[in-house]
């Protein structure tokens, strides 16, 4: 059989021919497949997520309406939205979200730089890693919420025992990934570095902290999620303003309604500060071979 | 021993190695090994795996600093590797430039990739490069210091093959502009024939032959002059050939 007599769609004798004694070739049963875009259903995908929610307030409303869950237990929705209103109006919400805003961010502040100096101290150099690194990673193994008592005895019970705790959480899981970051850096880029005739300086500048970004970059989306853990923690020790005294006064006054708006805004707090790293990410990671885009 | 590759030494070598070992543990990679490149010179390195070729160049490099013996290199000495090693976080241009005194000179780093030919690439990041244009700008952040020595690290190793044919003329042709001394490693006999001038086989942590090579360039596979090189580098490197010459 020559290559012509192939091309040309030549196709050997088939046992299965004679034996089904049919006179064409057998025909395989064929599927046709459709591409995903034809094969996507009807319902956008974004409508099918929102359901489970809607589902989910839709009961919630109609629990508090038939008396089920009475308000003392938990106000409804409807109660929910209508004190949220008032709450914006005479600008209560506004000032205490500021002021917890204020808490977790200096909070944050102070806290992250001293997590991220120690561990550009540790992971650049020997003689850091031995004198920091060890102590680092006994204290993190305290909850910092049993430092409560301390902070209060140290600082009284303004405004410091709640930046300070707030400090205290948010400064291990920047230093645990900064630290993991830097001493996860390529090793054969920084040789490369090395041969292009970089020193000591411009390999940190230029290989080893760009290197440490995106671990960097992970810590602080955890020590976010910590700051704002500490923050109500934090408020609990006798605030005056904030989120936190807001929940409390609506505790002593069986507010339901009025905690269920302060749980919301400390969830979308959270959220809003999820997504501003999000877009740190996209900033600063968009050479990252894996980043397909968030 | 010593005196059989200082031949023709009226020009002062590009490298020059005298008595060079280096161990790891007990096992010994390179044993008393004298080499000389002279300036301009394009020498291959060929060698079974794990003869220390590698090491070799790490040494020249200035990479592994373990070793005894006496090793003079080129102050301006530049190394492309297996995997280009292009840093991720910055752009192509940047990459060529990194380690340059003085502030990022966009017009030289331009330059250098436009004479490797990946001039519209300068501003992509790294990740979006194939593997052929990451090589060529490994080379051309290699070349743009200007080197009086270019080591090679099995360059074309990781390309397809077509890519590589490539990119061994691209290496060819630039060799020829810059004229600074090449020393290639590579397992490739045939690449080591095309391009050298002078091939050498490591063994036993030793240079153990080294074979001239003064075909004409562009020098051409099919020629049988090349044939018969690369039939005598096999032997050489204990591949047995199946029809000897």
């Amino acid at each position: 059989m020559s290559v012509t007599e192939i091309a040309r769609g030549y196709s050997p004798p088939r046992e299965a021919e004679s034996a089904a004694g049919s006179s064409g070739p057998a025909r395989a049963d064929l599927v046709r497949l459709t591409p995903a875009a034809a094969r996507a259903g009807r319902v956008p995908r974004w409508l099918r997520r929102a359901t489970g929610p809607v589902v989910l307030v839709l009961l919630w409303h109609l629990a508090s309406i038939t008396g089920l869950l009475p308000s003392e237990v938990l106000a409804g929705p409807g109660t929910v939205l209508a004190s949220a209103a008032k709450l914006i109006e005479n600008g209560e919400l506004q000032a205490a979200i500021v002021v917890s805003m204020q808490r977790a961010m200096s909070g944050l502040a102070i806290g992250g730089s001293i997590g991220v100096a120690l561990a550009v101290i540790s992971g650049l150099t020997r003689l850091g890693e031995d004198l920091v690194d060890a102590p680092m990673q006994m204290l993190r193994t305290v909850p910092n919420v049993a430092l409560i008592p301390l902070l209060i005895i140290w600082f009284g019970i303004g405004e410091a025992p709640k930046i300070a705790l707030i400090a205290l959480a948010t400064a291990f899981p920047l230093y645990l990934n900064v630290y993991a970051g830097i001493r996860g850096v390529d090793q054969s880029l920084i040789e490369a570095g090395r041969t292009l005739g970089l020193g000591r300086w411009g390999l940190v500048r230029h290989v080893i902290l760009p290197g440490a970004l995106p671990n960097a970059l992970v810590g602080l989306r955890y020590s976010l999620g910590i700051a704002w853990l500490a923050l109500v923690f934090g408020e609990q020790i006798n605030a005056t303003a904030g989120v936190g005294y807001l929940m409390a006064n609506a505790r002593e006054f069986f507010q339901t309604d009025v905690i269920v708006v302060c749980l919301v805004v400390y969830a979308i707090l959270g959220l809003a500060v999820d997504l501003v790293v999000r877009i740190l990410e996209r900033i600063f990671l968009a050479w990252r071979p894996s980043f397909t885009g968030a | 021993m010593a005196t059989q590759l200082h031949r023709r030494l009226n020009a002062p070598a590009a490298v020059a190695v005298r008595g060079l070992s280096r161990s790891f543990g007990d096992r010994r990679v390179i044993d008393n090994l004298d080499l000389t490149i002279r300036p301009g010179e394009f020498v291959a390195l060929l060698g079974a795996s794990g003869c220390g070729k590698s090491t070799l160049l790490r040494i020249l490099g200035d990479l592994d600093p373990e070793f005894s013996g006496e090793v003079t290199v080129p102050e301006r000495r530049a190394i492309a590797f297996q995997a280009p090693r292009l840093m991720p976080w910055k752009r192509v241009w940047l990459n060529v430039t990194l380690g340059l005194p003085g502030r990022p000179d966009r017009a030289r780093a331009q330059e250098a990739l436009e004479e490797v030919g990946i001039g519209h690439r300068a501003d992509q990041w790294p990740k979006v490069l194939s593997g052929g244009e990451a090589q060529r700008a490994s080379l051309a952040r290699a070349l743009v210091r200007e080197p009086d020595l270019l080591l090679l690290d099995e360059p074309f190793a990781a390309l397809d093959a077509l890519t590589r044919l490539k990119a061994q003329a691209l290496v060819a042709e630039l060799w020829l502009r810059h004229g600074c001394a090449v020393l290639l490693v590579t397992h490739d006999v045939e690449e080591a024939v095309l391009l050298a001038d002078r091939v050498l086989v490591m063994k036993d942590g030793i240079i153990a032959h080294h074979e001239e090579i003064d075909l004409p360039r562009p020098r051409d596979v099919a020629d049988p002059r090349f044939a018969r090189i690369r039939g005598e580098l096999l032997d050489w490197l204990g591949v047995r050939q199946g029809a000897p010459h």
